[in-house]
């Protein structure tokens, strides 16, 4: 759970934070679970909500720079010959702008539908969709980047 | 799901991957995990007060009913003796004691036994002796009923009003005693110096003793002497009195106080507010932002009542309320747009602008978002700077709750006729029927939707408390006036930062009927 967290947080100390405060959640609420679904992704979607709140409460909050540069700087992929691992991937997410990250996480990697994430983050369909593609080529451009470097 | 390579390469890469946190969170969630134990809320405190409250206030009126209402019956019944009969044998008594003072001079030089016995009173021994038929008489299953009520009646402490009804009830039977029959009261006499003690009711196991009826020999006066405590007797003579058993009369036509039904049809008007509690640091100026934003309206509602005294000083009612609230709220916003989607056509190209938030209202949160062809900015943002100044606006919104409400309350009654003052209150169980949000924004924001993230339902307790000031029209019918305050005990939202507790008051005005004893 705390790896959902990394990749949805812009650093570890709010990881931190959104897995504290989800299992909080879990034991608060866990009346409400229902047996017919799997517990494990019960306790995923309650720690995705927690971590959909806890930027929904820092977003009112006045905005600090240069969150990207250093989840970017934790990316320590060093050797072009081998593939990169999960860690530095969760750094490459993390570095994507909050808006960008949170729909490729939604979508690309919890399998939420464009509607289901207009409606967690109040936004419209088609702005999903653009954040997706944006995100996406920022991936892409952030990985070439890593590769052409370590060449 | 929209499939991608890109993804699926995070996908697979990402599955199975787990990081360690650090211990330090796990030591936060355990400092903030509840303690063992049982925690005392503040609210089930309240409720169990309430509940006990009541549990005793129903206890004692049902009480106090079964006092009032018996004694009252009994008052009723010795009324009606004692006016109409004793008046109609008034010359029947005078003769009586004639005969009584013509025998008692005969029968001064007997013992006390031989007076008693069967065969100095010249009855046969297959009569009926005096004392049996005092025994089976029906009138004194009603002495001893009597008896019982004063001794009850001294158990509380309106010992005077009670006792008082009690000398009444022994006042109208110790006339009697000097006039039974065939005078063997006023025989007695002597043996006893001057006065005949009452004989205990046979069956009767009275450990308090209050009155000491006494007769005289003189045979024509009574006197009844109040004594607190001594045992409360009645002589068995005075049953055997022909005149004491008045026929028998019907007691239903009599008023019966404490065992009214009303029916309380009413109008009233609401106001409903609510109450915001911070509850995280860092939120206490949310409920003082959203007071300055936000306010209730007077409302109309209308119900009925159906009510049922217990005794003479306690009503209990239970209701079913037609309610209404509505909040109104008016809140600043700014929004800058976020993305402009332009889709070049082969002609013509198309922008969509769309932005979003949220409010944080008294009820939680509302999202609000617009997407739109239409520039939400005007010319200003012809060039599509991300420089432009957001746009201000101003989001008026208004919800309407429906609720039924089901009161139930005990109340002090405290009758002035043609006036009566009640006092009191109970519960009041709230179950919201329907929830309607409207908004509209200053400017007018093309494609501005608002959605509302919390759905407003179920089921409230609330506290209740109130008087009532009644007017009587008729034996009948009386107007009431009933104003109530009402305070919600659930919270009908609460997260991180806030609880909202509704409260409000109500004024009920319509007619109360009496439909039935």
């Amino acid at each position: 759970m705390f790896a959902l967290c990394l990749r949805y947080a812009s650093s570890r100390e709010e990881a931190e934070d959104i897995l504290q405060e989800g299992f909080l959640k879990v034991y608060r609420d866990l009346h409400q679970y229902k047996p017919d679904a799997p517990l494990g992704a019960w306790i995923r979607k309650v720690m995705v909500n927690t971590a959909l709140e806890n930027i929904r409460k820092k977003s009112r909050r006045p905005q600090s720079h240069g969150q990207e540069v250093m989840a970017w700087d934790s990316v320590t992929h060093t050797n072009p010959s081998t593939e990169m691992n999960a860690k530095d991937l969760t750094a490459v997410i993390q570095s994507l702008p909050e808006d960008f990250r949170l729909v490729f996480n939604l979508v690309a990697l919890e399998g939420y539908s464009h509607r289901e994430v207009a409606e967690k983050l109040e936004i419209s369909e088609s702005n999903s969709k653009v954040r997706l593609t944006r995100a996406r080529a920022m991936l892409q451009e952030k990985i070439a980047l890593i590769f052409e470097i370590d060449r | 799901m929209e499939e991608n390579n890109l993804d699926k390469y995070f996908q697979e890469k990402l599955a199975g991957h787990t990081e360690e946190p650090p211990p330090a969170v796990w030591e936060g969630i355990s400092s903030e995990l509840p303690k063992g134990g049982f925690a005392w809320n503040k609210r089930y405190l309240l409720l169990l007060l309430l509940l006990i409250s009541i549990g005793g206030a129903t206890f004692l009126g049902i009480h106090l009913y079964d006092m009032d209402s018996r004694v009252a019956e009994l008052e009723n019944k010795i009324k009606t003796e004692k006016n109409e009969p004793i008046l109609e044998t008034e010359e029947n008594l005078m003769e009586t004691n004639e005969k009584n003072a013509r025998k008692s001079s005969a029968a001064n030089e007997n013992s006390l036994e031989e007076t008693f016995s069967e065969e100095s009173r010249g009855i046969a021994p297959n009569e009926p002796s005096p004392e049996k038929e005092f025994v089976e008489n029906p009138r004194v299953e009603q002495l001893n009923e009597a008896t019982s009520l004063v001794n009850r009646a001294d158990d509380f402490d309106d010992s005077i009003q009670k006792t008082n009804q009690a000398k009444s009830v022994a006042s109208t039977f110790g006339p009697f005693s000097n006039t039974a029959p065939f005078g063997k009261a006023s025989e007695s006499a002597p043996e006893m110096n001057g006065s005949t003690p009452i004989e205990p009711i046979q069956g009767e196991s009275n450990s308090s003793e209050n009155f000491h009826a006494k007769t005289t020999t003189s045979g024509s006066s009574a006197s009844l002497e109040f004594n607190p405590t001594s045992l409360l007797s009645v002589s068995p003579f005075s049953a055997m009195n022909p005149e004491f058993n008045v026929r028998e009369r019907k007691v239903d036509d009599l008023d019966k106080p404490g065992k009214e039904w009303y029916l309380f049809i009413y109008g009233m008007a609401n106001y409903t507010h609510r109450r915001v509690v911070a509850l995280a640091e860092g939120a206490e100026a949310i409920p003082n932002r959203l007071d300055k934003v936000e306010n209730g309206l007077i409302t109309p509602g209308a119900g009925l009542q159906v009510s049922r005294d217990l005794g003479r000083h306690f009503r209990l009612s239970i209701g079913l309320e037609y309610n209404q609230w509505i909040q109104e709220g008016t809140y600043d916003i700014e929004v800058q747009v976020e993305e402009v989607t332009i889709e070049t056509g082969t002609i013509t190209a198309t922008s969509e602008f769309s932005y979003g938030g949220e409010i944080l209202s008294s009820f939680g949160s509302n999202s609000y978002n617009s997407s739109s062809t239409e520039n939400p900015f005007g010319p200003d943002f012809e060039l599509l700077s991300p420089q432009t100044e957001p746009l201000a606006l101003q989001l008026n919104t208004r919800r309407r709750i429906d609720y039924f409400s089901f009161p139930i309350t005990l109340e002090y009654i405290y009758n002035a006729y043609p006036f009566r003052f009640t006092l009191g209150g109970g519960i009041s169980v709230n179950h919201i029927i329907g929830s309607d949000f409207s908004f509209k924004t200053d400017p007018e924001a093309p494609g501005f939707v608002v959605s509302e993230v919390n759905e407003i339902t179920g089921t409230y307790v609330a506290l209740q408390a109130g008087f009532g000031i009644e007017y009587g029209l008729s034996e009948r019918m009386s107007l009431r006036l009933n104003p109530s305050y009402r305070g919600w005990m659930n919270p009908i939202f609460e997260n991180d930062e806030i609880r909202t507790l509704p409260f409000g008051v109500a004024v009920r005005a319509g007619v109360v009927y009496l439909i039935g004893k």
